[in-house]
């Protein structure tokens, strides 16, 4: 059984390396994400604000723009043209300047009763924003709130400056969140991982899913998917979406 | 969907039912204490694997992952081979919920300070930091428990950062959550 994965992840490097991401120090970031490296700027979040620091000399960061957000931001999200951030009452989206400067384009509200703000990381790619709205009734969980809101909402984001609510999907506590082409892999808190087809966003298919097991956060990185659960790392291989594989399972407590 | 308005009905009864009689003196309570960082803790400093809880931000630049442990650090994973990552260093930061990458500098919060660390040929160096940058940013300073209402022990900024909160019985608290 092992010796049949480490044939075949032989079998892929040789083809295509793509277990191998190791080439272009290429850094990837949870759906949590509150601090991101682009170009020559670090983008990151304080309570209530997004700051930008000039990073062009990498050990002397240069403090250059803050503006206020909203309170309760949780996620910073580029899609490689646009800043997403997460709150607990919308999606907020900002393009660059040419300095790099975040210049607000849109908010979109989640539109629940007042006070219920769901958590909700972001992940996006050209045309669609995908953002995991979840409660919980749990004490002690930053999430807890009166009224129960679990869902996926997939937004076109064609127009940036009025995106589109296309479609919205129940999800059982939908947390961590990410995109690689056409898949779509999102954490179920408690209950493991799901991979869907995003080919048509109107009509997402799930075409993965590993259950039972504590996922917060998710990193695909080119044909390796990390789950990050509380006490344990999951690993798989996408590479081939037919046959999604998982590698191992790492107990990282002790 | 009934079940999920009972579901809520309940859970908003229990908030009521617990914040009856806000006058009440309260000589004695259960409530959070702040836990401040003590020792190898209270610097930034690179130790061996250590023993791992509340995950904050995840970071993966082949072929390492990057784990934040809320307010205390980075453990740094081995994952060269997927199959058997093995946990290599722990990262001391005291105040640190948020950090991230660039070539072998490592840009992270620290309290009230942005910091640069060059991490490099398994070495650790502070390279910069912008003091009291995010001073505005009282959050970050874990001035009151998160995630939690009740009673805490107020939180004395002499005593250095709080890197996390316990739980404990506190005599005659004089902060609480609303």
């Amino acid at each position: 059984m092992v010796l049949g994965v480490a044939v075949g992840m032989l079998a892929c490097s040789s083809n295509d390396g793509s277990l191998d991401s190791s080439s272009s120090g290429e850094v990837l970031s949870g759906s949590y994400a509150r601090m991101l490296a682009i170009g020559s700027k670090l983008y990151l979040l304080g309570t209530n604000t997004l700051h930008v620091l000039d990073i062009t000399n990498e050990s002397s960061p240069q403090a250059i723009s803050s503006q206020f957000v909203t309170e309760n931001i949780e996620s910073l999200f580029f899609n490689d043209k646009h800043l997403f951030v997460g709150s607990q009452d919308g999606m907020y989206i900002y393009s660059l300047n040419a300095e790099g400067i975040p210049q607000f384009e849109s908010v979109t509200s989640y539109e629940f009763w007042p006070d219920v703000l769901p958590c909700d990381p972001i992940a996006a790619n050209e045309s669609y924003a995908f953002s995991t709205l979840s409660t919980t009734i749990a004490s002690g969980s930053p999430c807890q709130r009166w009224v129960q809101i679990n869902e996926l909402r997939v937004f076109d984001i064609s127009d940036v400056t009025e995106p589109v609510n296309i479609n919205t999907v129940q999800m059982e506590e939908p947390k961590g969140i990410g995109i690689d082409g056409n898949l779509l892999f999102i954490c179920e808190n408690t209950n493991g991982i799901r991979v869907f087809d995003i080919t048509d966003p109107t009509d997402l298919t799930m075409i993965y899913s590993d259950t039972g097991f504590a996922a917060r956060d998710v990193i695909p990185a080119n044909g390796l998917l990390l789950v990050m659960g509380d006490n344990n790392i999951h690993q798989y291989d996408y590479n081939d979406i037919n046959n999604i594989t998982k590698l191992s399972l790492y107990e990282i407590k002790d | 969907m009934k079940q999920r308005y009972l579901v809520g009905f309940l859970a908003m009864l229990a908030v009521v039912l617990n914040s009856c009689d806000p006058q009440l003196t309260v000589t004695e309570a259960v409530g959070m204490t702040p836990i401040y960082a003590s020792g190898e803790e209270s610097s930034i400093s690179l130790t061996g694997v250590r023993d791992y809880e509340n995950l904050g931000g995840i970071v993966y630049k082949a072929p390492y992952i990057y784990l934040n442990e809320s307010y205390r650090g980075i453990h740094v994973v081995d994952n060269s081979d997927p199959l058997n990552p093995v946990k290599v260093a722990f990262i001391s930061i005291p105040g640190c919920n948020s950090f991230t990458l660039r070539n072998d500098m490592i840009y992270a919060i620290s309290g009230r300070d942005m910091i640069t660390l060059q991490y490099a040929s398994n070495t650790l160096a502070e390279v910069n930091r912008i003091t009291d940058y995010f001073a505005a940013d009282q959050a970050l300073d874990q001035i009151v428990p998160p995630n939690f209402n009740g009673f805490y022990e107020c939180v004395d900024p002499s005593k250095g950062l709080v890197v996390g909160w316990v739980q404990e019985t506190l005599q005659s608290p004089e902060c609480r959550t609303n």
